[in-house]
C-alpha cells in the first residue's frame, strides 16, 4: 500500500461524505457511494459540510477566517492542466515550512497529483511538475532541499472516485506530509 | 442515425490464471449515414455437430466484419433461404436483399487424430454468381473462437485485397480498488482482440502504466509505478519471467519499442523535468533524445525507426512534437490543431497518428494525416486515454475513462464503435500486438 494513501485515510474518507451528501448522487456515480456509510452518519456528517470545505481550502469566502490553522492543511490544491502555485496554496505552504524551519531534524514529503482527464503518463508528469513547484517553495521559505522528497502519483492514487468537476478539483493535488502534522 | 445492437455474452476463463466467469452485455453502435460498408449474408451454420461447435460462429464472423466499418451484415431475419452447402444456394434470394457476398458452412463429427469436428465453409458473391472461396478445417472444441476469426480474416482478405487483425490480441491493465488483500490490486490481462480470453500476465501491488508489446508479441514492457518513483519492466508472455531496465534516477515511464525491437524509447521524470530517452537493449547503453526544462513524454516510434514522436507542453498546451531516435535531437513540431493533442502512435503504413486530442468538447480519439496537417475526431466519447491502431490499421482501441470505464474498437473513420468487455477491475490502458502470430 502506498504510504501516502494510508497517511490521508481520514481525509480521504470525510471528502467521501462531502461529496456524498454536497450533490444529489447519480446511484452510479462512483464507488464511494457503495462505500459510504449509512444515511445517519451522512446526515450528521452533513452538518460538518463547511468544516469539511474549510479544511480542504476550497471555500473561499472562509479564506480570512481567524479559526483556520494553515497547518491543518495537508494538500493543495492546482487549476487544470496547470502546476502554478496560487497565492493561497503559497500560504499554507508558508506555514508548514515555518514549523519545518523551527524543527530542522524533520522531513517533509511531497506527493502530486492529477485528475483522470488527459492520458496517464503525461499526468505523471504533471503531477511531477506539481510536487516540484511547491518544493520550489519550500525552499524559498527556508526548508532545504535535502530535507524534501517529492514523488508523483499522476491520476493512479485519487483522493475522490467521481468523475465530475468537484470531484477532478480535490484530485489536481499535491499532498503535503511531514511529522509535525497532527 | 445510429443503430444499436446488444450482444450478451459469456466472457470466456483464461487458460493461465483462472479469470471470473462473468456475464456481460456489450453493444455495436453503427452510424447508419450516407457511407455503408459492404452488404454481407452470414448464414447460420448447418450440419450435424453445429450445435456442439461454431454455435455462435455467425455471430463472431459478423462482429469481427462489423467492427472495421468495411461491411454491413445483413441480419438473419431477412434471409430468404438458410443454405448451408453449394447445392442449397439460390443467388436469387441473396440478389433480392441485396447482399453482394454470401457466407455458408457446415460443422460435421469427424474421427480424426487432429480434432473431432470438420468445418467446411464458402464464400459467394451473389451478382457474378459464383464462389469466392471454400475452405476445410479440423479442429477441437476450444478452438471454436479461433477458427471463427480465421473465417472472417478469410472472407476480409477475399474481398478487401488487405489483412483483418481479428487474429490478434491486446494487452490492458485494470485497477481492482479493493483486491484480494484488501488493498488496490492492478492487473494486467492479454485477452483476444475483442476482450475474450482473458489471462492474467501480472498481478502487483502498484499501478501498472502503459503497457507496450515487443515487434516479436513475445514481451511486454511497462512500468510500474512505487512510491520511490516508477520503474520500466520487460516480462515474457509465456513464461511470466520479468526484469527491470537500468534507467536513470527518478521516474522512468512509458516505455515503446522500436519496430526492429532493439530500442525502448522511454520518459525520465528528474525534478520539474521530464525528457526522452533511449535505452538500447543489445547494449543497456542510455541516449538522451530532448532536453528541456518542461514535459516532454509519450514517445512513440515511426515505422521506419528514424523518428520518435512525443508529448510536450513547451509551447504551453500539451502538443506533438517529431525528433529523430537520435542523441540531443532537433525537434520540431507537428500538430497545430485543438487545445492539447498527446500520446501519438504511428499507423502501421506511418502516414497517419492516431492522438488523443482536444478540440473543445474533451479528451476524443483524433487521426491526424501527414499529408493535410488536419485531425480528424473519431470517437464519441469525451474521455479517452490510450488509444491505439491494430497491427494491420483495420481499427483502432482506446480506453474511456470516467464514472464507467471500458474498452472501445472504432472503425478507422469512427462509423462503427464496438465496446469490448474487460475481464475485472477499472479499465485504464491498452496497448495492440503488432504482429499476430
Amino acid at each position: 500500500m502506498l504510504a501516502s494513501g494510508r497517511l490521508f485515510g481520514v481525509i480521504i474518507f470525510l471528502m467521501f461524505i462531502l461529496v456524498g451528501c454536497s450533490k444529489p448522487m447519480d446511484g452510479d456515480s462512483s464507488d464511494a457511494s457503495a462505500d459510504a456509510p449509512d444515511t445517519e452518519a451522512s446526515d450528521s456528517a452533513g452538518a460538518e459540510e463547511d468544516s469539511v470545505l474549510v479544511e480542504m481550502g476550497l471555500d473561499e469566502s472562509a479564506d480570512e477566517s481567524d479559526e483556520m490553522n494553515p497547518l491543518d492543511q495537508g494538500a493543495v490544491y492546482f487549476d487544470y492542466d496547470e502546476a502554478t502555485v496560487s497565492e493561497q496554496a503559497q500560504e499554507i505552504i508558508r506555514a508548514h515550512a515555518e514549523v519545518l524551519v523551527q524543527n530542522p531534524g524533520v522531513t517533509l514529503h511531497l506527493a502530486g497529483h492529477a485528475d483522470e482527464r488527459g492520458t496517464r503518463e503525461y499526468n505523471l508528469a504533471l503531477g511531477n511538475e506539481r510536487a516540484t513547484s511547491v518544493s520550489s517553495f519550500f525552499q524559498q521559505f527556508g526548508v532545504d532541499s535535502s530535507r524534501i522528497t517529492a514523488v508523483s502519483f499522476g491520476e493512479e492514487v485519487p483522493a475522490v472516485m467521481g468523475a465530475d468537476e468537484e470531484s477532478w478539483a480535490l484530485n489536481r493535488r499535491v499532498e503535503i506530509t511531514h511529522d509535525l502534522m497532527q | 442515425m445510429r443503430k444499436i445492437i446488444s450482444i450478451l455474452a459469456v466472457i470466456a476463463a483464461g487458460a493461465l490464471t483462472s479469470v471470473n466467469l462473468a456475464f456481460a452485455v456489450f453493444t455495436i453502435e453503427i452510424d447508419e449515414g450516407v457511407v455503408r460498408g459492404i452488404p454481407i449474408a452470414i448464414v447460420p451454420f448447418g450440419g450435424d455437430a453445429a450445435d456442439q461447435f461454431l454455435r455462435s460462429a455467425d455471430r463472431i464472423i459478423s462482429d469481427d466484419l462489423t467492427r472495421t466499418g468495411r461491411f454491413d451484415p445483413i441480419g438473419e431475419d431477412q434471409h430468404l433461404s438458410k443454405p448451408t452447402s453449394a447445392e442449397e444456394i439460390r443467388f436469387v434470394d441473396w440478389q433480392l436483399i441485396k447482399a453482394d457476398y454470401v457466407l455458408i458452412g457446415r460443422v460435421e463429427s469427424v474421427e480424426d487424430r487432429v480434432g473431432n469436428f470438420r468445418i467446411i465453409t464458402r464464400l459467394y458473391d451473389s451478382f457474378e454468381q459464383k464462389q469466392v472461396f471454400g475452405v476445410q478445417f479440423i479442429a477441437t472444441a476450444d478452438q471454436m473462437r479461433v477458427i471463427a476469426h480465421r473465417i472472417a480474416n478469410a472472407v476480409f482478405e477475399n474481398i478487401t485485397g488487405q489483412k483483418s487483425s481479428f487474429e490478434s490480441r491486446i494487452v490492458y491493465t485494470t485497477t481492482i480498488p479493493n483486491g484480494a488483500s484488501g488493498a488496490a490490486e492492478h492487473v494486467l490481462y492479454v485477452a483476444d482482440y475483442d476482450g475474450f480470453g482473458p489471462q492474467v500476465v501480472l498481478r502487483s501491488e502498484y499501478p501498472i502504466l502503459s503497457p507496450s508489446w515487443s515487434p516479436d508479441s513475445t514481451q511486454i514492457a511497462y512500468s510500474e509505478l512505487r512510491s520511490s518513483g516508477a520503474r520500466i519492466y520487460i516480462q515474457t508472455v509465456a513464461t511470466g519471467e520479468r526484469f527491470e531496465i537500468d534507467t536513470p534516477q527518478g521516474h522512468n515511464s512509458a516505455p515503446s519499442w522500436s519496430p526492429d525491437g532493439q530500442r525502448l524509447a522511454f520518459a525520465n521524470l528528474t525534478g520539474g523535468n521530464s525528457d526522452v530517452y533511449i535505452y538500447s537493449l543489445k547494449d543497456n547503453k542510455i541516449t538522451r533524445v530532448t532536453n528541456h526544462r518542461l514535459i516532454d513524454t509519450e514517445p512513440s516510434w515511426s515505422p521506419d525507426g528514424k523518428h520518435i514522436v512525443f508529448t510536450s507542453n513547451r509551447g504551453k498546451d500539451p502538443q506533438i512534437y517529431q525528433a529523430l531516435a537520435r542523441r540531443d535531437a532537433a525537434t520540431k513540431r507537428v500538430t497545430l490543431d485543438g487545445r492539447s493533442n498527446t500520446a501519438a502512435q504511428y499507423s502501421p503504413s506511418g502516414d497517419r497518428m492516431v492522438v488523443i486530442t482536444d478540440q473543445g468538447r474533451g479528451s476524443q480519439v483524433g487521426i491526424f494525416d501527414f499529408k493535410s496537417r488536419g485531425i480528424q475526431v473519431i470517437s464519441s466519447t469525451t474521455l479517452d486515454d490510450s488509444a491505439k491502431f491494430s497491427p494491420h490499421g483495420d481499427m483502432l482501441i482506446h480506453v474511456v475513462e470516467g464514472k464507467d470505464r471500458y474498452i472501445k474498437i472504432l472503425s478507422p473513420d469512427g462509423r462503427v464503435q464496438t465496446r469490448i468487455p474487460v475481464a475485472d477491475g477499472l479499465v485504464k490502458q491498452v496497448d495492440w500486438e503488432k504482429s499476430p502470430q
